[in-house]
């Protein structure tokens, strides 16, 4: 009976010793929460947020120089681009299409290989294949009528991977074309005078 | 006849096996349930814990980004453009190129491209489009130079689209739609539940 009395003695004194750790506990959870910072949780997930945006636009960033120069360098020397679109869709690819006149079929055959071997050039087609003839400022009637062209129109292409921006090379670039520029200026002048 | 310390004995036997029923075993209980609790608002306060101390080491490294780098972010991705700022940016352009009848234009927000890049599934809250239009004439090589610029620009002034046409010997007539980007201020406000 005394030992009853007293391990009840016992586990009502343990009871309450638990019950202390227990609302120790909860006051550690509670400063705990108030120690956390709402604004600073904002701040840091603006900016994150504000980062995310930025790093997203940047990936997809192109340029538009680097697609002039692929189609520069695709083109062969007996075509004339007439008209040429751009289309961005989306963060996927970009669309091409461009009404192209070249002085023959041999040519226009030549053109369209010398296209497909370019591995980033995707969907690629070539529509409205006909006779027409080369339109060129100053010439007489005659002139065009004894020069027969082949005129097409093609569409095509590019992931937005293939032709990423380099705003480092774009300067690079830009200041090498403005000197170009300049010294083909200086040359003429020069010849002037 | 039962003896008085029989009695006694069983008496208290009896009383023992009430308070080991009626108060020990219930109080046992309930302390195995406070332990479960202690133990369930110690692992909190750990989780919360980790929360603060890993927000605290994000707020480091957020002050020891630069100030120049911060600034730069603010221009690449701003709260928000003022749309004669850009169109006179695009004609401040156009001209340093030498490009001729140069036509820039605020065109307006762009929702829809951003619902679609959002029902993808992408996984930040995408920014906020601007479109412009800007059309000029000048040789092939002026109009390159002018993307080359673009380019380089503080802010993105992305192609969507371009058309090119030659107008004339030498001189090329070309329309840009170009789009601006703004931060778009995602969920933040939701309140965090532990």
């Amino acid at each position: 009976m005394f030992a009853i009395l007293l391990s009840a003695g016992g586990v009502y004194l343990y009871q309450q010793y638990t019950n202390n750790k227990l609302d120790q506990a909860v006051e550690n959870l509670n400063a705990e929460i108030e120690s956390f910072n709402q604004a600073d949780m904002e701040r840091v997930t603006q900016f994150n947020n504000r980062l995310s945006q930025a790093q997203g636009r940047l990936e997809n960033s192109i340029s538009v120089t680097a697609v002039l120069e692929r189609l520069q360098a695709a083109t062969i020397d007996t075509v004339q681009i007439n008209t040429l679109s751009l289309m961005r869709e989306g963060d996927e690819k970009i669309t091409i299409a461009a009404e192209i006149q070249t002085d023959s079929f041999d040519s226009t055959l030549f053109q369209q290989r010398v296209f497909l071997i370019k591995d980033s050039v995707q969907e690629f087609v070539i529509s409205e294949v006909g006779s027409t003839v080369v339109k060129e400022a100053g010439q007489t009637e005659q002139e065009r009528n004894s020069r027969p062209a082949v005129s097409f129109l093609t569409t095509f292409s590019l992931p937005l991977e293939a032709v990423p921006s380099d705003p480092q090379a774009a300067a690079e670039a830009y200041v090498s074309a403005v000197t170009d520029q300049d010294a083909q200026e200086e040359e003429i002048n020069e010849d002037i005078i | 006849m039962i003896s008085k310390s029989l009695f006694i004995n069983v008496a208290m036997i009896a009383i023992s096996i009430g308070i080991v029923i009626t108060y020990v075993e219930p109080t046992f209980s309930e302390i195995s349930k406070l332990q479960e609790d202690i133990s369930v608002y110690q692992n909190e306060q750990k989780k919360v814990s980790e929360v603060n101390n890993q927000l605290s080491s994000l707020i480091d490294v957020l002050t020891s980004v630069y100030t120049d780098d911060e600034r730069r972010l603010l221009t690449y991705m701003p709260d928000q453009i003022d749309p004669i700022d850009v169109v006179r940016d695009l004609s401040l352009i156009s001209k340093e190129i030498g490009l001729t009848n140069i036509s820039p234009v605020f065109e307006g927000k762009n929702t829809e491209k951003n619902q679609n890049r959002e029902a993808r599934g992408a996984n930040t809250v995408q920014p906020e489009e601007y479109r412009f239009a800007l059309s000029a004439g000048g040789t092939y090589r002026q109009i390159k130079n002018l993307f080359l610029l673009l380019e380089q620009n503080d802010y993105p002034l992305e192609v969507q689209s371009l058309s090119l046409v030659s107008e004339e010997e030498g001189v090329l007539f070309f329309t840009a739609t170009l789009s601006v980007y703004t931060y778009k201020d995602s969920a933040t406000r939701e309140e965090i539940v532990f």
